[in-house]
């Protein structure tokens, strides 16, 4: 086991380091950030020469890359080019709202997965069960932006409920976490539905019956609680995805995370910025692999970890 | 075992509903008193005067900071923080009486001192690390007269220095503050002279300003100004509908007849200094043959774009810049609509039926793309199959235009602010310019030169008339129309007057 | 990104029970909705009454021909082109972009997968670390870059989409072969000498085609909707060339004042994920065997 996770974090740092390396060239591929500076304007050459030298976007790439490196390595992830302000606080500024609406909308997600796919699961092929998946489906069929502004407009524009956008109390948390959650679930329900069916199967499922337990004591006490474990596997996978995904929620939300950041980033070819938001997101995004990875040689035995 | 289930169902379903029914957020206008929202797509992330070009700062620098100079929303200059100026015979230097009793909102004094530190911040190498620096290279160096008074010495005559001093990189700040605390801690705490002070600031989400009661202006009418970043217009739309904001930038054109249609709020439409065109690549065929381009010109209609997709916010204009610019030629009118003419064009110039022409454009211009939309339809009536190619907007701008990489036509927008033809017309036609990459013409070139050569206005004026005449007839591009900018307003809120420069003036605006 | 990814978690086997009518409906409905969208994709000119970039401005925004009698039976859009027209040409679109990215991707990653599980060692473990890489590159970021880098265009978009999840399958496809590697009737099969490639094709690929089959109608969805969010975000196609994701995203600022200019697509897409789903929910009862 721990030669296990001594392999995976020496793989897990080799994918760091093929990733740092990976957005930092790519990034300098799609533009020059002194001259996205100058939007609007006509900058000279000289003005150019000036302000690359200023950013040290003039040095070679190596050169910039191994200074990269040697930061991050004591923490230190740079500075932005757009705000002067140190990376790593832009970076921890920004983790609060992006967890508070991945947590949210993963737990309005389990909410509504579990009954649902509880219910589908014990009346399964039933008409219950045939609307609750097709039903689930309409998650999926929608992209977010349109799901978004459509709750925006009609919980904050005509019953004005909730604030439309923003990130201001735990009132703004509600639209976001639902329509992340609303597009979670569509998947969870299937997943919970599934997970429980397999289980339901099982002898020690048939010897609790047999021990005449009530079918929802059986259901709830030892079907759900041994469905839960896919479920977890998929929840810790999905939020490595989360994070980088919330991109455009939070542009039509107005919410200012790290996809926000990430985004902007890009656009104004910030480079320290994009090297640092990549870089962390990879970092959780490994751990719960790892986390994952372990899981699984808990779960089934059968399955041998490692090399 | 379903009456448990459905407990546990319905259990959820009701935390999920009182979940939304627990908060109440109801905020309608009327409650936020004298204080102010307003939601802008953009946060500079700066707001360090020497660091940005972005008009998203300007809409908020001006309430924060002074220049030596202001621009009113009427575009005229007027006395700032330097009560008047003048200048020797040689305009090499320039002499500015400042405004006495003016302290920066942490108390520190304004005085002719902190107008030199300003100056020497924005030319030394501080002012290297942004842009604005190469804005304001005509200028020397500034001397201190005498605690009030200042002379300003020029490395080279600028007869548009004292507009430039109403722009960002001439905002006036504090010595001691940058001093004690550093420029990357200024940029996020910013201290000025202006009507309204720093609050607090949050990248993204939101900054929040207090009324300044002793500012030389007269004190604002509203307590405290908030600015929320919204970069999605249909949100910011919402955020109006909603009531929580008073004011919202960039309505775009096909969210107009909602903000029209709402009987708490007002669309205010304001003519920009932006002019549109499409421009033609010579060195790309066809575009290099001018009865191909006329033909292109002459397929599209565009008045009726005008008047249909931008719902009529927007002015035609025959050539590139606004009517009122100086070097307009207000006898030349609008190419005309006749894709008969087009056709012929094309068959004369040997343009087979279906060629492939491709469009580029910035995708972030929702009015423009669906204009192009049309065009699609319009070119393809003549027999010229019309590909759209919409470019991620700050690699259109910072490596499509300037290194030639568009298809033979693309979009191409620009903003005269300072009322001149000479800035526009030197920039985009002299070749080698870096908004020109490819296009050049002999007789042009004659009339800029006879342009720049004289101080004479009325031969500079016969020589951009020229010009305009040589390009109307080259029709290397294709102008298209002033840019009008749609602001929605909360009818609560009074004085407001949208400027046409994106720059918003707060100190007369009050609410109801 | 978020749908590719959960599925790639391991998928419990849905056991075969009774097979009722509803299955059968299940995949009548389902073959019937991707029949009908593939059926628009392929004979579009046949099917749509008006061309797709018609433009009549004088016709903007027309309501559904039932509601205000028109040439335009769905009505029109911003630009006053026929709707319907423009959604049975815009499965072709959504099509390539759903299924060509998904064939493209499944194949790819599935192949991996099924080597890096069955073999292991170094092999097994390059595989996975390049998964890793690719899962925990934030999608939208790298679709930024390669559409910076390469220009904007459908098939650089369709590259960016099977790019980003083959790593999906082969999490998962290696995740089933390593289940299935140590059961006892893969040993047996070795313990006999069949060849490696015969236990792959024939005992270890259809055990893991169950979950496949439905991350990769659930990708078909998601490759729809990531085309929207493109464009969205201003990294779409040539918005003359009608799809549905680039519809529904242009259609955002009349979602109050014509409602049908963002509701029949969002139509077109919801029936076809729909079908796509169904045939997939259909597919993993008929694949999956009963041990797994």
């Amino acid at each position: 086991m721990i030669r296990f996770v001594a392999a995976r974090a020496g793989g897990a740092a080799a994918v760091l380091a093929a990733i740092s390396l990976f957005v930092a060239f790519g990034i300098r591929l799609t533009g020059d950030p002194a001259v996205v500076l100058f939007q609007g304007s006509a900058p000279s050459a000289e003005d150019i020469a000036r302000i690359r030298h200023a950013l040290g976007t003039d040095r070679p790439f190596l050169a910039q890359y191994a200074g990269f490196v040697a930061g991050a390595l004591r923490g230190d992830l740079g500075t932005s080019f757009r705000s002067g302000l140190p990376v790593t606080g832009m970076i921890l500024e920004r983790t609060g709202p992006t967890l508070a609406l991945g947590v949210g909308g993963m737990l309005v997600a389990l909410a509504a997965a579990f009954p649902l796919g509880a219910y589908a699961a014990t009346h399964r092929n039933a008409l219950a069960d045939f609307l609750i998946r097709v039903g689930s489906l309409l998650g999926l069929s929608f992209p977010n932006f349109w799901l978004a502004i459509m709750l925006i407009l009609i919980v904050a524009v005509r019953l004005r409920w909730l604030p439309p956008s923003g990130y201001s109390g735990p009132g703004s948390l509600v639209l976001p976490c639902v329509t992340l959650g609303v597009i979670l679930a569509s998947t969870l329900v299937r997943l919970v539905r599934a997970s429980l069916l397999d289980t339901l199967g099982q002898p020690y499922m048939r010897t609790a019956r047999a021990k005449g337990l009530r079918e929802s004591r059986v259901v709830v006490r030892h079907g759900l609680r041994n469905a839960l474990l896919p479920v977890v596997t998929f929840v810790g996978l999905q939020f490595g995805a989360l994070l980088g995904g919330v991109v455009v929620l939070e542009n039509v939300f107005a919410w200012p995370g790290l996809g926000q950041l990430a985004l902007q980033a890009v656009t104004y070819r910030d480079y320290p910025v994009v090297q640092g938001v990549v870089v962390v997101l990879a970092l959780g995004v490994l751990l719960v692999n790892l986390l994952v990875d372990l899981s699984y040689g808990l779960l089934n035995p059968r399955v041998r970890v490692g090399p | 075992m379903t009456r448990r289930t459905v407990l546990v169902f319905v259990l959820c379903a009701a935390m999920a509903v009182g979940a939304g029914g627990a908060v109440n957020a109801q905020s309608p206008a009327g409650s936020r008193g004298r204080s102010l929202v307003i939601v802008q797509g953009q946060d500079p992330q700066n707001w360090d005067p020497i660091a940005t070009f972005l008009l998203s700062w300007g809409m908020v620098g001006c309430q924060i900071f002074d220049g030596l100079v202001d621009r009113g929303t009427d575009l005229k200059l007027r006395p700032g923080l330097a009560t008047s100026w003048s200048t020797s015979d040689d305009g090499l230097t320039w002499v500015f009486k400042l405004r006495a009793g003016v302290t920066f909102h942490d108390g520190e004094p304004f005085n002719a001192a902190a107008v030199k530190f300003t100056f020497d911040r924005l030319l030394g190498p501080e002012g290297a690390k942004g842009p604005q620096q190469g804005n304001y290279k005509s200028i020397d160096h500034v001397q201190v007269v005498d605690p009030y008074t200042v002379r300003m010495v020029m490395k080279v005559k600028d007869p548009v220095i004292i507009t430039k001093l109403a722009g960002y990189g001439a905002m006036i700040v504090p010595p001691k503050y940058l001093q004690d605390h550093g420029s990357a801690y200024f940029g996020a705490n910013p201290v000025g002279t202006g009507p309204f002070k720093f609050v607090e600031y949050r990248k993204d989400d939101h900054l929040t300003l207090a009324a300044n009661r002793a500012y030389w202006g007269g004190a604002p009418r509203v307590s405290a100004v908030t600015y929320r970043f919204v970069p999605e217009a249909a949100t910011r739309v919402a955020e109006l509908q909603a009531g929580r904001a008073d004011i919202a930038q960039g309505v775009p054109v096909s969210q107009a007849s909602v903000v029209k249609g709402d009987a708490n709020l007002t669309l205010l439409p304001i003519g920009s200094p932006t002019v549109l065109e499409i421009r033609f690549d010579p060195s790309k065929p066809p575009a290099g043959d001018v009865r191909f381009r006329k033909a292109v010109i002459a397929a599209i209609d565009v008045q009726k774009i005008i008047d249909t997709i931008l719902q009529g916010y927007g002015h035609r204009v025959s050539t590139f810049q606004s009517p009122l610019s100086f070097g307009n030629d207000p006898s030349l009118k609008p190419y005309l609509f006749d894709p008969a003419h087009a056709k012929s064009l094309l068959a004369e110039a040997g343009v087979k039926s279906g060629t492939d022409v491709s469009l580029s454009f910035p995708s972030n211009n929702a009015d423009f793309r669906e204009a192009a939309q049309a065009m699609v339809s319009y070119l393809g009536a003549v027999g010229l199959k019309l590909t759209l190619t919409p470019v991620e907007q700050v690699t259109y701008f910072s490596d499509v235009l300037p290194h030639a990489k568009t298809g033979p036509i693309y979009e191409f927008g620009w903003g005269g602010w300072t009322l001149d033809f000479d800035n526009t017309a030197y920039l985009l036609y002299h070749k080698g310019e870096y908004w020109n990459p490819v296009f050049s013409d002999a007789d042009v070139e004659k009339y800029l030169g006879a342009e720049r050569t004289t101080n004479d206005q009325r031969t500079r004026l016969k020589a951009f008339q020229s010009l305009d005449r040589r390009l109307y007839d080259l029709a290397i591009d294709f102008p298209l129309w002033q840019s009008v900018n749609l602001w929605g307003i909360n009818k609560r809120v009074e004085g407001f007057a949208a400027p046409p420069d994106d720059r918003v003036r707060l100190l007369q605006v009050s609410t109801r | 990104m978020t749908a590719a990814q959960a599925v790639s978690a391991p998928l419990p086997a849905a056991r075969r029970t009774r097979r009722p009518i509803g299955l059968r409906l299940t995949l009548i409905v389902g073959l019937g909705l991707v029949a009908a969208a593939g059926l628009s994709a392929i004979a579009s000119p046949l099917l749509a009454p008006h061309a797709p970039d018609a433009a009549d401005l004088g016709a903007r925004l027309l309501p559904p021909a039932w509601l205000r009698p028109s040439a335009y039976p769905l009505g029109t859009d911003a630009i006053g082109r026929d709707l319907l027209s423009r959604i049975i040409y815009g499965a072709r679109v959504s099509l390539e972009v759903g299924v060509v990215s998904v064939a493209a991707s499944g194949i790819a990653g599935t192949c991996l997968g099924l080597l890096a599980g069955y073999y292991g060692g170094w092999w097994g473990e390059l595989v996975m670390r390049a998964a890793d890489l690719q899962l925990s590159f934030p999608f939208i970021l790298f679709a930024i870059v390669v559409i910076a880098v390469l220009g904007p265009g459908l098939s650089r978009i369709v590259l960016v989409l099977a790019v980003t999840q083959w790593a999906s399958y082969a999490r998962l496809v290696r995740s089933e072969t390593l289940a299935v590697r140590e059961t006892d009737y893969i040993q047996a099969a070795r313990a006999i000498g069949l060849a490696d490639r015969r236990i792959i094709w024939a005992h270890v690929l259809p055990n893991a085609l169950g979950a496949v089959s439905v991350l990769a109608t659930l990708s078909v969805a998601n490759n729809i909707l990531l085309e929207a969010a493109l464009t969205f975000l201003g990294l779409g196609v040539d918005p003359s060339i009608p799809s549905w994701g680039g519809m529904l995203a242009d259609s955002r600022n009349y979602i109050q004042t014509a409602w049908w200019d963002s509701t029949f697509p969002g139509l077109a897409i919801m029936l076809t994920v729909m079908g796509f789903n169904l045939v997939g929910d259909w597919l993993r009862d008929r694949l999956t065997p009963e041990t797994a």
